[in-house]
């Protein structure tokens, strides 16, 4: 086996047909876009190509702004309810003594395995600013906090993010939850024989080693939100106006209503690009450190 | 083997396959003034005269991709028993029609699956007929007959900017109508306005008494554009479709005014909290359960509103923005709506075109008569003796209607069928903007950005 291992040639061809594979179905068509970006192209006829033409346009065009501004609030309200919070629902739900630990741990996935488009229907009725319960509910209570909250410019994409977050917490808590359940007792026993706290064991012990998870859950939290686009089309239609559009309803709009592939192209690269981007931050920061030969930290 | 080497061979494959990608990539076969190349004209040209002779026992098994939601199923498996009636042995793969934008059939058409007949619109044509993905209808509207059973004020229909025929229409006129519920306003003691001060004061009324002024459904654009040509109208008949072809400014008089009237009643409140987010469900819902007194749209909806309402129901003859006094001078009849291009396309590669020509003629035909049928809309497009037919009820409002629409004056456009997208799709996201709160001036400046954007000529 080592010796199969240590020949590169044997290497190579048992991996090539793979290679080949997702080359096919994830870099060509990445390259067709990167290709197609720099076209004035309909998408039916043959394009003109117009070099970097249609990347100079995205800068100066409001609605672009708007989306990859929308992809980062999107990104950081997933951040923090679904990373977060999540992360710290995991936390909670190891302690022994919370009682219908299970039922718990169920009730939050439930949301995770229905469609988008019940989640979308269902807050759809919620947030009805006429006849929606959570306007009844705040009515009932006395409360001034009647809202239109799809219909408001400014909090309409906060809305969004939170039904999105509402619908993949559970899943994000799972897998932090797993891991966390994963971590040998040993440590935890000793640090308990050794009087740390509850809340100590958490932070010096529990989230240090969840580091690799919670990477994970980042990086599925930013590029997550950054792709956000099933919740616009069935909430607002990124409406009112141009408020609730992410960079994927940009592309589409490009794409299929103005009859600008190649422009929607370039927006598409742009997301890869952020998203490619973010990754690589995360990673960055969030990387195994190993020992080098000096002894120093080095980033992987 | 070293590293570099394999990274170079699989960056060359890669490549290599991009690049075959990109000059293989099916686009339909024309030359280079775009018209469909000698074999694909052959095809289609080969089939005059071959109608007639069609053999009717032939075996077919064509694809349709044609609107087939509950509320079009009945319709359409009528049209296609008509078609079995005629061609027993044809029968039909039918794709329910997607409301992605055109998405689904320009996809097809770009890589050579364009099914036989599809039920498209201006946008559609618009890219399709560019591409030669669609088949030029005009000799062939003659050789099936439909073009004779073409009403007098729809013969043009079937033709495209182009010159060319490319549909057999089949929708006829349609109007956008601003509807009224008797009861609601008879109950709060509120007479029902004429103009626009009447109709300013009647919200007002109606508010005070907890009463929506308006139902709309605004996540749907063509609503919201209808709403404003309601007062762009009054002053220029062209409405949006001027705006959108640089023929008028928003900064002109009457445009100004008409944004103006429009904004005021926004501002105050004549639509329900989160329009712009309601769907036609919730906003019907909200009319017909009286908890708002008019609802704006098509006057496909009178069934199901007369189902609900029965008699308590009614519709503007004039939409009443006019200004008091002015409302017969301020074109009465002009309306939104009108002749949309819209009607079954026949694929520039399908087999036999004279059979499926023929078929798709009867296919157009039997969805006029199904409407007539199942949805009480009066044909308009073609002639139909609707005495022949089983009896139907039809509400009154409907006939009432029907005779309206020849009195109607359809100037301006849908704006899901203005021609310029690069017009149409940022106005209708602005015109939502404007919905939610949005100075008068702020929403005339961005107009006119938009139509100097388009070429607008001062």
């Amino acid at each position: 086996m080592n010796k199969m291992l240590a020949d590169k040639k044997t290497i190579f061809i048992f991996t090539m047909p793979c290679i080949a594979f997702f080359s096919l179905i994830a870099f060509y068509p990445v390259l067709q876009t990167a290709v197609k970006s720099l076209y004035d192209w309909d998408g039916l006829t043959a394009g003109t190509f117009v070099g970097f033409q249609n990347y100079g346009r995205l800068p100066q065009d409001r609605v672009f702004i708007r989306s990859f501004r929308n992809g980062l609030v999107v990104a950081a309200v997933l951040v923090v309810l679904e990373v977060v919070f999540g992360t710290f629902l995991a936390l909670v739900m190891m302690d022994k003594r919370i009682r219908c630990r299970k039922f718990i741990r169920s009730s939050l996935f439930i949301p995770v395995v229905l469609s988008v488009t019940v989640v979308c229907q269902l807050w759809s009725s919620i947030l009805n600013p006429e006849i929606g319960l959570l306007n009844r509910v705040f009515e009932m209570l006395g409360l001034s906090l009647r809202q239109d909250w799809l219909s408001d410019k400014d909090c309409a994409i906060l809305v969004i993010a939170f039904v999105n977050a509402w619908q993949y917490m559970g899943y994000q808590f799972v897998i932090v939850y797993s891991s966390a359940n994963a971590i040998s007792t040993d440590y935890l026993e000793a640090a308990a024989i050794d009087g740390a706290k509850r809340w100590q064991v958490n932070f010096c012990i529990v989230l240090p080693m969840l580091r690799d998870t919670i990477r994970t859950c980042l990086i599925f939290a930013v590029t997550g939100g950054f792709n956000i686009y099933a919740q616009m089309q069935l909430l607002t239609r990124g409406g009112p106006g141009t408020a609730t559009y992410s960079m994927t309803y940009m592309t589409f709009r490009s794409a299929f209503k103005l009859r600008q592939y190649g422009y929607g192209c370039a927006s598409a690269v742009v997301l890869i690009l952020q998203c490619l981007l973010a990754i690589t931050l995360i990673n960055f920061l969030l990387g195994e450190r190993k020992e080098d030969k000096t002894g120093e930290k080095k980033k992987a | 083997m070293n590293k570099k080497a394999v990274g170079l061979i699989l960056a060359g494959a890669v490549l290599s396959a991009a690049l075959t990608g990109c000059v293989t990539s099916k686009i339909p076969a024309q030359n280079n003034q775009g018209q469909p190349d000698g074999e694909t004209v052959a095809a289609a040209s080969g089939t005059e005269g071959d109608s007639a002779q069609a053999d009717t026992n032939v075996k077919r098994t064509l694809k349709l991709y044609a609107h087939y939601g509950d509320s079009e199923r009945e319709i359409l498996d009528y049209a296609m028993a008509k078609v079995q009636e005629k061609y027993p042995n044809v029968t039909f793969e039918v794709e329910a029609h997607a409301q992605d934008d055109g998405q689904t059939l320009k996809t097809r058409a770009a890589t050579g699956d364009m099914p036989d007949i599809a039920h498209v619109n201006a946008g559609d044509v618009e890219a399709l007929s560019a591409s030669a993905s669609l088949m030029d209808l005009t000799d062939l509207l003659v050789e099936t007959g439909y073009a004779d059973k073409l009403a007098e004020s729809a013969k043009d229909t079937p033709y495209y900017d182009d010159g060319k025929a490319y549909i057999f229409p089949d929708a006829g006129a349609q109007a956008i109508l601003l509807y009224y519920n008797k009861k609601v306003f008879a109950d709060n003691n509120i007479e029902i306005p004429t103009n626009y001060e009447e109709l300013a004061e009647a919200a007002k009324q109606l508010k005070a008494k907890g009463v929506i002024p308006c139902a709309l459904f605004a996540k749907e654009g063509f609503t919201i554009g209808a709403f404003f040509d309601m007062f762009a109208m009054k002053y220029n008949p062209g409405g949006i479709k001027a705006l959108s072809e640089g023929e008028a400014h928003a900064s002109e008089e009457g445009y100004t005014k008409a944004i103006e009237k429009m904004m005021a009643l926004v501002n105050d409140g004549f639509f329900q909290a989160g329009c712009t987010s309601a769907d036609y469900e919730t906003a019907q819902n909200l009319f017909t359960s009286g908890q708002a007194a008019m609802f704006i749209n098509g006057d496909w909806d009178i069934a199901s509103l007369t189902q609900k309402l029965g008699g308590d129901l009614g519709y503007f003859t004039s939409y009443p923005m006019a200004d008091a006094g002015m409302e017969q001078e301020q074109n009465y009849y002009a309306f939104s709506g009108g002749y949309t291009y819209e009607g079954y396309a026949i694929s520039s590669d399908t087999e036999d075109p004279a059979l499926v020509a023929d078929v798709t003629a009867i296919l157009a035909e039997a969805s006029v008569v199904g409407n007539y049928l199942y949805t009480a809309k009066i044909p308009t497009v073609i002639n139909v003796d609707t005495s022949a037919l089983a009896d139907v009820e039809i509400p009154p409002l409907a006939l009432v209607e029907g005779e309206e629409l020849k009195n109607m004056v359809f100037e301006t456009a849908w704006t899901h069928t203005l021609k310029n997208v690069e017009f149409s799709t940022p106005f209708v996201e602005l015109l939502q903007e404007m919905l939610t709160g949005m100075e008068t001036q702020e929403a005339i400046d961005a107009i006119d950005e938009l139509v100097d954007s388009v070429g607008g000529k001062r």
